[in-house]
């Protein structure tokens, strides 16, 4: 244990919150921690020490456990408990609870919960001492698409997997019952292709379902991947090929590879 | 030491109105005397203000109290409103901005001023 760091122990109850909240914050201005950072801390100590008070133990307090360390630009603080973990209630839970958490994730640069039944529960939060170090700053949010995108290895996997998305999402576009069959019959054709051709052994589809039509994405895929997915794509039961369930059959490529664009609409195309 | 770091205050205005001053900390250990007070005022027919500019800190458990105190308030007929004037401590004006409760509870600068996006007075 470093000069630098605290442990602190007492009971379980209400009124030593505001003691564990102090200790921590008065270590935290020993370190410069930047006030606001201080004022975030206290919160996010009161909400884990709160949680520890409210759920952890049934009838009587128990043992409240905190560290605070420091480490390089940060203090890590970590409040632990011996009781029965976190459990749902369905009912009498105040809206505390509610607030509290999302209050850690909102203004800890990290935290992390864990144990379970038996194991008690461990809140570790971490904050930022400077100013620019504990920022969450505003995270860019990566693009995002309308289809649903499926990412998983190639193989027998992929096929309950891919029926299950595509029947929700046709169900969803408001297909005819025969179309929704069709797309089904469709989707076990592309897993029953995804064997090979794509990178790096990962099978990708992104299927969209809306207005009436769904429109199932397939790759990206190595050169030529995509119309020899579209060759394999055969559909012995019906005697036919994938132009006979899909309205469209396509290949799109773009920076990322070659796709293979399957449509399917509320008519038949046959 | 709790008595040293946090009061409740409650003053009584007429027969329908009353203000809640919170001073100090307020958590968890004073959420149910906080809940308690709105209670009563709100049983007794008032509209209440909860002014929150002399307090420092106020944890999740006290914006449950006052989000279940509006939550009887309206079923009672009478106003819960924040007074958060601009002297408010930046911890509390944030906590209340993060979990949204500024948008669930009507908040105004000043006790005795309407709150915002509301053009009737307590009455």
């Amino acid at each position: 244990m470093s000069s630098e760091d605290l442990q602190l122990a007492v009971l379980s109850r209400a009124e030593n919150v505001a003691v564990v909240r102090h200790a921590v914050a008065g270590l935290a201005e020993a370190l410069d921690m930047h006030p606001a950072g201080v004022d975030d801390l206290k919160i996010i100590v009161t909400e884990a020490c709160m949680n520890v008070v409210v759920h952890a133990y049934e009838d009587e307090a128990g043992p409240l456990e905190v560290k605070a360390v420091h480490e390089g630009d940060s203090l890590v603080v970590t409040v632990a408990d011996h009781g029965s973990g976190f459990r749902p209630r369905a009912d009498g839970e105040r809206d505390s609870l509610r607030l509290g958490l999302p209050l850690i994730a909102a203004l800890a640069s990290q935290f992390e919960i864990s144990g379970g039944p038996g194991h008690g529960t461990r809140v570790t939060m971490q904050m930022g001492l400077t100013e620019d170090g504990d920022a969450p700053a505003v995270q860019a949010i990566p693009d995002a698409s309308e289809a649903t995108e499926i990412k998983m290895p190639t193989g027998e996997l992929v096929a309950p997997v891919l029926s299950r998305v595509i029947s929700v999402l046709a169900a969803r576009a408001d297909l005819p019952v025969d179309r929704l069959s069709d797309a089904v019959l469709l989707g076990d054709a592309v897993s029953a292709g995804t064997g090979t051709g794509f990178p790096d052994g990962t099978a990708s589809v992104a299927v969209e379902g809306e207005d009436g039509e769904v429109v199932v994405r397939v790759g990206p895929l190595l050169d030529g991947g995509a119309e020899k997915l579209r060759e394999r794509m055969q559909l012995p039961e019906l005697n036919g090929s994938i132009e006979s369930l899909a309205d469209e059959v396509g290949v799109e490529s773009d920076g990322d590879g070659e796709h293979l664009v399957l449509r399917i609409g509320r008519a038949s195309s046959t | 030491m709790a008595a040293a770091l946090n009061r409740i205050e409650v003053e009584r205005r007429g027969d329908v109105a009353a203000t809640v001053r919170l001073g100090g900390e307020h958590d968890l250990s004073s959420a149910d005397e906080l809940t308690g007070r709105l209670d009563e005022l709100i049983a007794e027919g008032r509209s209440v203000v909860v002014d929150l500019a002399p307090t420092t800190f106020v944890d999740s458990s006290i914006l449950a109290a006052l989000l279940e105190g509006r939550k009887r308030s309206s079923e009672a007929g009478v106003e819960l409103t924040l007074s958060m004037p601009p002297v408010t401590a930046p911890a509390v004006r944030r906590v209340v901005e993060i979990t949204g409760l500024g948008a669930a509870v009507p908040t105004r600068e000043e006790p005795d001023e309407p709150p915002a996006g509301e053009g009737e007075p307590v009455r």
